[in-house]
């Protein structure tokens, strides 16, 4: 008999929406823990239940553990479903969730917690046996030790805010010079972001790919890797773009890399999705961080290997889940995920915010879009502008890019700007079609979105004539007969 | 706050647009364009160059007189307030003087170029 029979997401946008339709297709109740701006979004009106967690600020709403814990106990929720970012690897929230008799549907909060601190993770990833970037993580933390460290490593370094994640509280440290300034710098904020001073120093990779695996750990610990994603397209350590394969690995390094992964999954015991992030520059590759959570780009892993994600992580909590075989999780095909920001790439990516109007995802063969907003939902600054995911699959990575180019120029969402046009540039520029960028590629070629690049298109006839057009059609009454104006041949009204 | 969207072809081109708070949207096979509609109408000078007269810079609906036929007026006051595509517009004198007559009523519907005033310059 199944434990879990409604599941609380404490979670929103684009990702409430998955585990939405992942719970329905096992037949599962959902409850959307939500924020007051989140009552505007799709997850809200496909939910079977919603819960108002308080608030828009994601301090009133999503970060509240009690607050989730509440809705979760109150709407008769047998487990939380954290998603993302937000309380998703935040090891004191996965113990309320348990301490409360509820299903944390993720790892243990030892082993995120244990997983969560790079100090510790990276003890434990250099005792399973998988090579670290050199660097230095002691308890000395006085300036005189750091500095003499950084040196040792050898410039570039970076200097890390143990505590942070995601890519905030990190510097680069180019020469001796600057060194002592950036180490104090990186000390304080980390105390004031993350609540903790202590930092690490790592040899700062400057031509390096970012590859991670994606591993998975039954409710034994018994753990496979389901393969990697390229995720080197990033701009100030946040992703943009991501792929599975990889074009940069071959067979064996696939193999050596995919086993350990595996190795630091099994030493932590680890249950359900979880990641293993390397470098990999000169054929080497390096342990960077392990995320215990479902990560955003899942779905290319899914597209290429045919598996649910969402489902196993589901099943695993509820001591039904069947391990695939190492075996059997044989690769078919090219996967391609684009994340969709609302922000404008000719102003070199502000957050766009605003009343959203007509939107289309052109549907097709090889096209899967993950949406969290559509027409008359408002989307605000309360959050990450992220508000969809493109994913596109095809035979091979040429044909996935070219897929994904056609579908992105025919995405229509009108109401805030996106970053569309930028990421067709990405996908067409030479260094991502050979496969030959790093995680310098957007600092090289895009330092400003678009800004520099291309300029908006503008063609003030057509807006001109749009405009008079619309203002007419205001004028007549909504009707099904077609009508033609001084300049529209033929018109359709939606 | 926004329009309907329509399509319909324009010199040969396949355009989608809707008007969405005050910025028209537009999406053709080059891309997503706007145009910011909140600063063509709001503070203009709706009427002659001489400031004689205020007429309707587009069609819209009147809702609202500032200042009545008799009143004395400054540069840049509002004289009437009228609604179109959900935004409203102030229609301001460009030269000062006195009103001489207001040609419309509150709620009355106008037409581009519709007289709404005629004011006494100076």
């Amino acid at each position: 008999m199944n434990k879990i029979k409604k599941v609380a997401i404490a979670n929103r946008g684009e990702v409430a929406v998955r585990i939405i339709e992942a719970c329905r297709e096992l037949g599962i109740q959902t409850v959307l823990l939500h924020s007051e701006a989140d009552i505007q979004s799709i997850a809200y009106r496909m939910a079977d239940e919603t819960f108002l967690l308080g608030g828009s600020t994601t301090a009133e709403s999503y970060l509240n553990i009690p607050k989730n814990v509440e809705g979760a106990l109150k709407t008769g929720a047998d487990a939380i479903h954290p998603g993302f970012g937000f309380l998703s690897e935040n090891a004191d929230f996965a113990q309320a969730v348990t301490d409360s008799g509820l299903i944390f549907i993720g790892p243990k909060s030892e082993t995120i917690r244990q997983l969560g601190d790079k100090v510790s993770a990276k003890r434990l990833i250099e005792k399973a046996g998988v090579p670290t970037v050199p660097g230095y993580m002691g308890d000395d933390q006085s300036i005189q030790k750091l500095v003499s460290e950084a040196e040792k490593i050898g410039f570039p370094v970076i200097v890390k805010a143990a505590a942070g994640g995601g890519g905030r509280g990190m510097k680069v440290i180019r020469n001796l010079k600057e060194a002592t300034e950036l180490i104090e710098s990186a000390q304080r904020e980390g105390q004031s972001a993350f609540g903790s001073p202590i930092v690490f120093l790592e040899k700062y990779l400057d031509r390096a790919k970012h590859i991670e695996f994606q591993v998975f750990g039954d409710q034994f610990g018994k753990a496979v890797y389901l393969l990697e994603r390229e995720c080197s397209v990033q701009r100030r350590h946040q992703k943009i773009v991501e792929e599975a394969l990889s074009p940069s690995l071959t067979p064996e390094l696939r193999k050596e890399m995919g086993e350990a992964a595996v190795r630091l999954a099994e030493a932590a015991s680890y249950n359900g999705a979880g990641t293993v992030e390397f470098l990999l520059q000169d054929g080497k590759y390096y342990f960077l961080e392990m995320n215990t959570r479902l990560q955003v780009e899942h779905p290319v892993t899914e597209e290429v290997l045919g598996v649910d994600l969402v489902q196993a992580q589901i099943l695993t909590a509820d001591g039904t889940f069947e391990q695939w075989l190492q075996e059997d999780l044989i690769p078919h095909g090219h996967s391609i995920e684009c994340r969709i920001y609302a922000e404008d790439p000719y102003q070199g990516g502000i957050p766009s915010t605003g009343l959203l109007g007509f939107t289309e995802w052109p549907e097709g063969e090889g096209r899967r879009f993950e949406v969290g907003f559509e027409e008359d939902d408002r989307i605000t600054s309360y959050y990450d502008s992220m508000i969809a995911k493109v994913i596109v699959w095809a035979e091979d990575r040429h044909e996935a890019i070219e897929r994904m180019i056609e579908t992105l120029k025919d995405v229509t969402v009108f109401g805030v700007h996106l970053n569309l046009p930028f990421l067709v540039q990405i996908l067409d520029h030479p260094e991502f079609r050979n496969g030959k960028f790093t995680t310098q590629f957007i600092q090289q070629h895009f330092p400003e979105g678009l800004k520099g690049v291309q300029d908006q298109p503008h063609n003030k006839s057509l807006l001109l004539k749009s405009l008079k057009n619309l203002e007419v059609l205001a004028q007549e009454p909504v009707s099904e007969t077609p009508f033609s104006g001084p300049w529209a041949t033929e018109w359709r009204h939606r | 706050m926004k329009s309907q969207s329509a399509q319909f072809f324009v010199e040969g081109v396949l355009c989608d647009a809707q008007i969405i708070e005050g910025v028209l949207w537009l999406k053709t096979d080059e891309g997503i364009q706007t145009l910011d509609l909140r600063n063509r109408f709001q503070t203009q000078n709706a009427g002659q160059k001489d400031g004689k007269t205020i007429t309707a810079p587009m069609p819209g609906k009147i809702i609202k007189i500032i200042t009545e036929a008799g009143s004395d007026l400054a540069v840049n006051d509002t004289v009437i307030v009228m609604e179109a595509m959900k935004m409203e517009y102030q229609l301001k004198a460009v030269k000062g003087g006195t009103v001489r007559k207001i040609s419309v009523q509150v709620g009355d519907q106008v037409q581009l170029g519709q007289l709404l005033a005629e004011i006494e310059v100076g």
